[in-house]
């Protein structure tokens, strides 16, 4: 078997005396869908900005396609085609919808070093591609910052994909979104995993959300791994049941 | 959109290349300090409205263009205008080494080291006497030629307007709009492949550079440098004048710089609290058109323009974006 396309190995964090995350084993296969669940504070999002770039991990490894990438930037990562949105969403709110996804292709491709050529012509037809791709070719020209809460996690994914990355980080993908953007996002993700081969890992707090996208799940509890395989052997295991889906789904 | 600005900028040019047959010789001289003052507020705000960085050093970039000329000529016997054309590198280097060192930290912290590396640069400049001569200053010497008022207002017209093209140009390319996004959310830039540190000490530099420039074109038209160029109440001025014509907007600075200018020149003759009045004039601007003279403008044109719907779109930028631009 070749070298999982993102391995957390022993990784843990600390934050002064608080152990966020604690010796987490886990791996990202190539073309995965990997939910990792867990009620608040058990560490998920630590494990996504260890994986992304925005932490280092205290003790343990982080390895991309069988290479350390421990202390990269986040930019770096990037270029290495680890992409990532947040549960706060993070886009360039004055920006218009078009220009938001643009420098994150000329960003991707390096093409924000040129200095006297107009931006505003380049890579129009892969910017709408990608606006095609979420769904939001209708709202091109408007301000970022004044989408609905559902329209900027989209246009986020848009930002994400652009440059085809090979690994997604998505946290909490679809916080805040109805049920049918819900239903989008989940079509979105599984066409890009399906077409493109894209491997990946998300949070989520939404069950539904997780055995309609997931392949398989991990579940984490104060910083600890405590479960992981298929959704079906995850939904039976009775510590799982426990510490975190008997709260919602006992009934 | 960018075509008329270019024909607009285009047409003042010519208006101001004219100014020579229209006006006295006294009204060119202020008019040199005018075009001086647009180029170093149009620096500037290439690290205030586009990065985000608020700076509050820019008066030492400004004075060591002008040492560079005066410096070059006192020790090397070097004309003018190679003075001139190594003012933008020798400030720019010095930007580069300031940026290196502060573009890590944040906000008021970075302005505060920005203004100390400034009065630092101050402080040797005003005491190293047997170098740049301290507090006596260096004189320029201008060779015969562009000792003519109108010659060397052509050189100050063709300085400033190539290099406030230049400005827009970068503004305007795909590195101005990383700036941008760097500006807007230095996170998300970041996650999207750019290093956010190199952007801002790229533009930091070029900045610097540019007003550098327009600090040896002012020690030359003024033939003489001064160590109170560098001083940090200098600093003050490229930010009025930014903020007075509107930091989001390419063109305001400039507004802003000429406005400063020329009120500076009357209020001077007739009061000595130039920029006590100038205060005042900042203050009422920034209380009642926050997005400055220019901001403003664009805001009227854009509503009474599309005058529907489409107005309440346009106008939620201007209200977003009273408190913002100097995040840094």
């Amino acid at each position: 078997m070749s070298a999982p396309i993102l391995e957390f190995d022993g990784v843990s964090k600390t934050f002064g005396g608080f152990r966020a995350v604690s010796e987490i084993k886990i791996s990202l296969q190539k073309g995965e869908i990997l939910a990792v669940i867990g009620p608040n504070g058990a560490g998920k999002s630590t494990l996504l900005n260890m994986g992304s770039g925005a932490l280092r991990p205290t003790t343990g490894d982080v390895r991309h396609e069988g290479t350390s990438i421990v202390g990269y930037s986040a930019n770096r990562l990037v270029h290495r085609g680890i992409a990532r949105s947040f549960q706060i969403t993070s886009i360039f709110p004055r920006m218009t919808v078009t220009e938001n996804v643009r420098i994150a292709l000329m960003a991707r491709r390096g093409r924000c070093r040129h200095f006297l050529r107009p931006a505003h012509r380049l890579l129009n037809s892969e910017v709408d591609e990608l606006l095609a791709q979420v769904r939001m070719q209708g709202a091109r020209n408007r301000l970022a910052g004044q989408l609905a809460a559902g329209d900027r996690k989209r246009l986020e994914f848009a930002i994400a994909l652009a440059g085809t990355p090979s690994v997604l980080l998505l946290d909490e993908p679809t916080a805040g979104m109805s049920g049918d953007e819900r239903a989008l996002v989940v079509d979105v993700l599984k066409e890009v995993n399906h077409r493109l081969g894209l491997s990946i890992l998300f949070t989520e707090h939404d069950i539904d959300m997780v055995f309609a996208l997931a392949q398989r799940i991990a579940v984490m509890h104060q910083g600890a791994l405590i479960a992981e395989g298929a959704p079906e052997s995850v939904r039976a295991d009775p510590r799982v049941r426990e510490v975190y889906l008997g709260k919602s789904h006992s009934a | 959109m960018a075509g008329k600005s270019v024909t607009v900028f285009a047409l003042v040019v010519l208006v101001l290349a004219a100014m020579p047959y229209a006006t006295s010789e006294s009204n060119l001289f202020v008019l040199m300090d005018v075009l001086i003052a647009i180029l170093f507020a149009t620096a500037y705000n290439l690290v205030l409205g586009q990065t985000g960085l608020l700076s509050f050093g820019h008066a030492a970039y400004f004075g060591l263009g002008a040492y560079t000329v005066a410096l070059l000529q006192g020790h090397l016997g070097l004309p003018m205008l190679v003075g001139i054309a190594f003012g933008p590198f020798v400030a720019g280097f010095f930007a580069m080494l300031v940026a290196l060192l502060t573009v890590r930290l944040s906000g008021m912290y970075f302005a505060m080291l920005t203004l100390a590396f400034a009065q630092l640069i101050y402080t040797i400049i005003a005491e190293w006497y047997s170098f740049t001569g301290g507090d006596n200053g260096l004189p320029v010497t201008v060779p015969d030629y562009f000792f003519v008022t109108t010659h060397y207002f052509y050189l100050t017209l063709g300085i400033v307007a190539a290099s406030v093209f230049l400005l827009w140009l970068i503004v305007n390319s795909p590195f101005g709009v990383a700036l941008l996004a760097i500006r807007e959310n230095p996170q998300r830039a970041s996650f999207v492949g750019l290093n956010v540190k190199l952007y801002q000490v790229a533009a930091f530099t070029i900045s610097g550079a540019f007003s550098g420039l327009a600090g040896a074109l002012s020690g030359s038209l003024h033939q003489m440098a001064f160590p109170s160029m560098l001083y940090w109440t200098e600093s003050a001025q490229p930010v009025l004048m930014a903020l007075a014509g509107g930091i989001h907007t390419f063109f305001g600075p400039a507004v802003g710089a000429a406005i400063f200018t020329i009120l500076n020149f009357y209020v001077a003759s007739y009061s000595g609290y130039p920029l006590l009045i100038f205060g005042i004039v900042v203050l009422l601007l920034v209380m009642f058109l926050p997005e400055g003279v220019v901001g403003t403008l664009r805001h009227w044109v854009s509503r009474s323009r599309k005058n529907g719907p489409e107005a309440v779109k346009e106008t939620a930028p201007a209200d977003a974006g009273a408190g913002r631009g100097t995040r840094a």
